[in-house]
C-alpha cells in the first residue's frame, strides 16, 4: 500500500485548457472564390500543463496524435508551441525544448513527440492550425481529438 | 534534501513508465454554399439589327455579345448536385427576334465539378438548364473564368419585325439545388 501511493504521488500528470477549438472556413463573399486553404487557432488555444507530483526531477516528454472522428484525408492538422509556459526555480528546474515557438508539426495516428522537459511546467501555450480547406470537400462537420500523453524519460 | 532522494529511489524501484493523457476536440464546419455572379459586370449590353442600305437586302444581324462571363462557387454535401437556369423575368424580347445564348467551355483558374454547358438556348419567361452537373466546384473569378456567355440575336420572323421596336430584356440566372 505504501508504494501504490508512494506511485501516485510521484506520477507525472497532463493536463489543459482550451479543450474545443471550433474552427471555420471563411465566408465567400465573391463567386468563383474558394475559401482560404487554412484555418489557424489562437496562439494559446490550448495549454498545457505537466505536473510531477513529488518527484520534482523527473524528466518526460509530451507525445502527440490525432484521433478522427470524422475528418476529411484532404484536411491535415497542425500543431506548434508558441512559448514555454512558466516552470518553477526555472532554469534549475522546469526545464522545456525546444525553446519558443516551434515550427508546425503534421499530426498523424501515431504518436509523435512535440516537446519535453524536466519537472512541473505550466501553461504551455499551444496552437493549431487546419490545412488543406476548400469548396471541394464535402460541405459537413469534421471532428478529430489532439491526444496528448506525456510519459517520464 | 534526502527525503526527496529517498522518494525518488523508491519510485525507481516501482519499474513503471507511468503517462497521463488529455486530449482537445478540434471541429471544423464546412457550410453549404451557392454564389453565382456574372463578370465583369451586370451592366447592359445592346443588340440592335441594322436596317440595309439596299433595297432587297436583309436587315443586318448584329455581331454576337461575349463580353460577360459567370462566375459560381459550389460548396455541396457528398452527392449532391446543382444546375444554373436562366429565364427573362422582365421585358420581352421584339416581336419577329429570338435571343439566342450559348456557353462556352469552362476556362480558368477554378476546379472541381464544374458541370456540362448547354448551347442554343432561346431564352424565353420560362426557366431553362443552361449548365448542369455541377458538384462541388469553384471557376474563379472576374472574365476569363468559368463560362463565357455569347448573346445574338436571330430574326424569327420577318414579317413580325417592327421599324423602331426596341425592348429592355431582363434575363435572371439561378443556381440551384437538384
Amino acid at each position: 500500500m505504501y508504494w501504490l501511493n508512494l506511485s501516485n504521488a510521484l506520477g507525472q500528470n497532463i493536463s489543459a485548457t482550451g479543450t474545443t477549438w471550433n474552427a471555420s472556413a471563411t465566408t465567400i463573399t465573391e463567386a468563383g472564390s474558394n475559401y482560404a486553404s487554412t484555418a489557424t487557432s489562437a496562439a494559446n488555444q490550448s495549454t498545457i500543463t505537466i505536473t510531477v507530483g513529488l518527484a520534482l526531477l523527473t524528466s518526460w516528454q509530451v507525445l502527440v496524435y490525432k484521433q478522427d472522428a470524422s475528418w476529411n484525408s484532404n484536411l491535415s492538422l497542425w500543431i506548434r508551441k508558441t512559448g514555454d509556459g512558466t516552470g518553477i526555480l526555472t532554469p534549475v528546474l522546469g526545464t522545456i525544448s525546444p525553446n519558443g515557438t516551434t515550427s508546425y508539426v503534421q499530426l498523424s495516428g501515431s504518436n509523435q513527440e512535440i516537446f519535453r522537459g524536466f519537472s512541473n511546467r505550466f501553461d504551455v501555450p499551444i496552437q493549431y492550425e487546419i490545412r488543406g480547406i476548400s469548396v471541394l470537400i464535402p460541405a459537413s462537420n469534421y471532428s478529430t481529438s489532439v491526444v496528448f500523453t506525456v510519459i517520464d524519460i | 534534501m534526502k527525503w526527496c532522494i529517498v522518494l525518488i529511489l523508491g519510485y525507481a524501484c516501482l519499474g513503471t513508465q507511468a503517462q497521463s493523457t488529455v486530449s482537445v476536440v478540434t471541429n471544423l464546419n464546412l457550410p453549404t454554399v451557392a454564389l453565382l455572379d456574372i463578370e465583369p459586370s451586370n451592366a447592359s449590353i445592346t443588340l440592335a439589327l441594322q436596317a440595309p442600305v439596299q433595297a432587297g437586302s436583309p436587315v443586318t444581324i448584329p455581331s454576337n455579345n461575349t463580353s460577360k462571363w459567370l462566375n459560381f462557387t459550389s460548396a455541396i454535401t457528398t452527392g449532391g448536385s446543382r444546375r444554373i437556369t436562366a429565364q427573362i423575368t422582365a421585358g420581352a424580347v421584339p416581336t419577329g427576334v429570338r435571343l439566342k445564348l450559348n456557353l462556352g467551355s469552362y476556362t480558368g483558374v477554378g476546379a472541381g465539378t464544374l458541370g456540362t454547358p448547354l448551347s442554343n438556348i432561346y431564352l424565353s419567361t420560362t426557366s431553362q438548364n443552361i449548365v448542369t452537373g455541377i458538384g462541388a466546384a469553384y471557376t474563379g473569378t472576374g472574365s476569363t473564368n468559368g463560362y463565357n456567355l455569347t448573346y445574338s440575336l436571330e430574326i424569327d420572323n420577318y414579317g413580325q419585325l417592327r421599324h423602331n421596336l426596341s425592348n429592355t430584356v431582363t434575363i435572371t440566372y439561378t443556381i440551384t439545388d437538384n
